[in-house]
């Protein structure tokens, strides 16, 4: 067994990861080294890795020695490589491939972000259920974050205990559901969250990707005292359904410039689309009037319909035409005795057009 | 045999979809059929002459047909059913008399069964590093097969396989229907007919919703959808944890609808029409001998031409041709040979272009996708099956493609039908693989967009959908 086995560390410029196999020989866990690059930064690994020892026997005590997925084990201490001062050793899952730390992802290569629905909701699922677990034995994680996460391609696990603080009565808890809904922001949306609660716009937005996502963050980010809390948040992660296609849009982005081939074989298609609907305008004319479905005035029967002059008065002429077809359209019955009468007026001028029309 | 009335619930003449004669329903005998091995097993024409179908038990309504065979069809010249052999030297093309069976022909046991063994799952890791493990979803999205193989059944082919076998039977709920929608897909063998159509028919029954907005109901004709899928190839396809490929449609295979819906439509009106689809072996189409079984073609309402993506060559953003014909022309020959001559029969002038809509799709765009082609690239990927009012734009753009990229040949249909869109659209979304598809890269892309285009140019629904106009409307009844 090598001592770093797998892949090309990653860094930050204050720390330095690796990440290598389980050095007690388990095939289904993997180490993660994280080393200071300079005195100051070795100071507080030093004291980071007495919260993770903290932390896992915290952990261990309540679980009887079982340890979630989701979260990093604490393995010990060690000097690091290169003269660094000080290393500290946490044990994960190991997942399928090469983990890496979020954050040195992103920066590296910034188009891994938006991440699938898919792997949004595994996030959502394995953050929480890991504060879910941290809460429970009375820890605050208190730096949940990109800087924090490893993902390994089956699961993501919370392995950094920076500013990890005992907190008996739960109350800080809140914080930590807080930013692992902005985290979950920034991987789902591709950008980190700007302000303290979510725009509803992007409450949509997240729903159509990840159906329940937006709702979930935008209760996680909730007024401290309305917050959820990170159980809860559990149980909805699990609960999010990934909206099938979610990214595709439904419009085409717009047409580039045809080239000179292109564009004659679109004006030729025009054309025949021209031609054909010409023919078909011959071979199935429009039904005649009578067939149609007759217009009708766009007044509720059910209010009192005002004068034709009050129409004239109010809205012009056109309106009043309008009107006064509709009335003709409507049975005689219904009709007040003014159109009646302009009705028969109307179809005098007609007849009497029709009969001098005969004559010549 | 001779009865004395025909069935209360059909009307006097029933037009065969599949030969296209008018049968006398006074005569013509309904059978139970056994829908596996596709064999008569029960004579029901007394008892359906007293009552009708509820003559014949609940559980067997489906799978009682009527019968077509010479001695019933009305087109017959009076006395005797000779074959015609005019002189007209078109007229072999086109017939509407069902010519020469060969109805004491052996049958023989069908031997195209394949064995589907479960998909290789694709081991490698996807491209970005984000990618999830198959494995991760633990509590995931417990897509179950819900479609149990069952053994492929053998099928007795028909006597000669050029011919129509005769006699052949249609459903008898489909006799019952005053207006049909007979859809037929056209193109060369191995374009990607079958497969298109099974995607088809999926989204259908999936898309209850937004069929419901566009003001159609639909759903499976008879037991049609059950009979369906139990076809061992088009289960596993469908089933999320198999995804086999489907066997080649065979030349042998009855000339039977594939499938048919009712569908009733606001836009008509709550008319109830019964829509079916044609899907034969490619090589018919090819195939002067095989007129006989073709002649389903001259009954179709509309024509879905199935453009194989796979058979354009070139790369490097431009593609220089086609590697093989696609047989649409042959078909349109016919056709127009068709309507020449009915037209001459009826003393009226040929229609040209002919008098139905078509669709021209693409299909295994993603073929082309993955060669980043623009214009492929410009449509496959969107979520656009409802979103009707850029079928034009996009029409226009696979027109362009075929034009520059050396697929002329696809466009016959643009010029040959009154009406015509074009589509770009994939069964599978990605390529077959040992006889199966990769389960994360499968999905069906834009399959239900041509036959949408084509319900709102038949009339089914409305037109302005796709921003058309002057549409014949459904074929009426008899
Ligand atoms: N890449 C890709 N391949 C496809 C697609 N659809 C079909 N194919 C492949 O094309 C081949 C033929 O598909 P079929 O649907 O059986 O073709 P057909 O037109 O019905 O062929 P015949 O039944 O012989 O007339 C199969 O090997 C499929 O794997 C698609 O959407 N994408
Ligand atoms: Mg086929
Ligand atoms: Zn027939």
């Amino acid at each position: 067994m090598t001592e770093y086995a797998t892949g090309t560390p990653q860094g930050d410029g204050r720390y330095r990861y690796f990440f290598r196999d389980d050095s007690s020989g388990d095939t289904q866990r993997v180490e993660v080294l994280i080393e200071a690059v300079d005195p100051q930064t070795a100071e507080q690994l030093a004291a980071e890795a007495a919260l993770a020892e903290q932390a896992t026997e915290a952990v261990m005590n309540e679980t009887g020695g079982r340890f979630p997925h989701s979260l990093a084990e604490y393995v010990g201490t060690r000097t690091g490589t290169n003269g660094a001062q000080s290393t500290l050793v946490l044990r994960m899952p190991k997942g399928r491939g090469q983990p890496f730390f979020l954050e040195p992802k992103i920066q590296q290569t910034p188009g891994i972000l938006p991440v699938s629905p898919k792997v949004v909701r595994k996030i959502a699922i394995d953050i929480y259920e890991a504060l879910t677990v941290l809460h429970s034995v009375g820890y605050v994680h208190g730096a949940v974050n990109t800087e924090s996460l490893v993902w390994n391609r089956r699961e993501a696990v919370l392995a950094r205990y920076r500013r990890m603080a005992s907190d008996p009565d739960g109350r800080q808890g809140a914080i930590d559901v807080a930013d692992a809904a902005r985290l979950l922001y920034h991987v789902a949306i591709g950008r980190p969250l700007n302000g303290d609660t979510l725009p509803p716009g992007d409450q949509r937005e997240l729903n159509s990707r990840l159906f329940g996502l937006g709702d979930l963050i935008a209760a996680a980010l909730d007024q401290q005292e309305r917050r959820i809390s990170a159980s809860e948040a559990w149980a909805r992660a699990s609960r999010l359904v990934p909206v099938e296609n979610s990214t595709a849009a439904a419009t085409p982005a717009e047409r580039r410039e045809d080239s000179p081939e292109e564009a004659e074989a679109r004006h030729r298609f025009r054309a025949i689309r021209t031609r054909h609907e010409d023919i078909r305008r011959r071979r199935y004319p429009p039904a005649p009037p009578s067939a149609e479905p007759r217009w009708t005035p766009p007044v509720s029967e059910e209010l009192p319909s005002r004068s034709l002059g009050r129409v004239l008065l109010d809205e012009g002429i056109g309106a009043f035409a309008r009107r006064l077809l509709g009335r003709i359209g409507k049975p005689a019955a219904a009709a007040s005795r003014l159109v009646s009468g302009k009705a028969a007026v109307l179809l005098l001028v007609i007849v009497l057009v029709v009969l001098l029309g005969r004559i010549l | 045999m001779s009865y004395p009335s025909r069935p209360a619930d059909l009307p006097p003449t029933v037009n065969c979809p599949y030969c296209l004669s008018h049968i006398d329903t006074s005569r013509a005998r309904s059978v139970i059929r056994n829908i596996a091995t596709q064999e008569v097993v029960d004579d029901v024409t007394d008892a359906v002459r007293r009552r009708g179908l509820l003559g014949v038990a609940s559980y067997d309504r489906g799978n009682t047909y009527l019968e077509c065979r010479r001695e019933v069809r009305l087109d017959l010249v009076q006395g005797e059913y000779d074959y015609p052999g005019t002189a007209d030297p078109l007229d072999d093309m086109t017939t509407v008399v069902m010519n020469r069976p060969g109805e004491d022909s052996p049958t023989a046991a069908f031997t195209d069964g394949i064995g589907f063994d479960d998909p290789e799952e694709d081991e490698s890791a996807g491209p970005s590093p984000f990618s999830l493990a198959d494995d991760a979803d633990e509590d995931g999205d417990g897509w179950e097969s819900t479609t149990g193989a069952q053994p492929s059944p053998p099928l007795p082919p028909p006597a000669d396989e050029n011919e129509l076998p005769e006699p052949h039977y249609i459903p008898y709920e489909y006799c019952q229907v005053r207006r049909t929608l007979n859809i037929g897909l056209i193109g060369t063998s191995s374009s990607g007919k079958s497969h298109l159509l099974a995607a088809m028919l999926y989204r259908m029954q999936e898309e209850e919703e937004r069929l419901a907005e566009l003001g159609l109901k639909v759903e499976p004709f008879a037991e049609m959808w059950e009979y369906y899928v139990q076809r061992e190839d088009i289960a596993g396809f469908f089933a999320p944890d198999r995804r086999t490929v489907l066997r080649r449609t065979s030349r042998n295979d009855p000339v039977e609808f594939r499938m048919a819906y009712t569908v009733t439509s606001t836009w008509t009106g709550e008319e109830t029409y019964v829509v079916s689809f044609f899907d034969v072996a490619g090589e018919l189409f090819l195939d002067s001998k095989a007129r006989s079984r073709l002649q389903f073609i001259y009954g179709l309402d509309a024509y879905i031409f199935v453009a194989d993506g796979q058979a354009l060559y070139g790369w490097g953003g431009k593609r220089r041709g086609l590697r093989h014909p696609s047989g649409f022309s042959n078909v349109i020959n016919k056709l127009r040979q068709n309507e020449r001559l009915v037209a001459r029969a009826k003393g009226k002038t040929p229609q040209n272009p002919l008098p139905q809509p078509a669709v021209v799709v693409l299909a295994k765009a993603d073929l082309l996708l993955a060669q980043k082609e623009y214009w492929v690239s410009r449509w496959l990927e969107l979520d656009d099956d409802f979103v009707l009012k850029t079928v034009d734009e996009e029409s226009e753009d696979v027109y362009v493609y075929c034009a520059t990229n050396g697929a002329r040949e696809w466009l016959y249909p643009v010029n040959a039908f009154e009406d015509v869109t074009l589509h770009f659209a994939s069964a599978t979304g990605c390529e077959e693989q040992d006889g199966h598809y990769n389960k994360r890269k499968f999905r069906h892309m834009r399959v239900l967009r041509p036959l949408l285009s084509l319900f709102a140019m038949t009339g089914l629904i409305d037109p302005k959908t796709i921003n058309h106009a002057y549409v014949k409307g459904v074929r009426e009844p008899l």
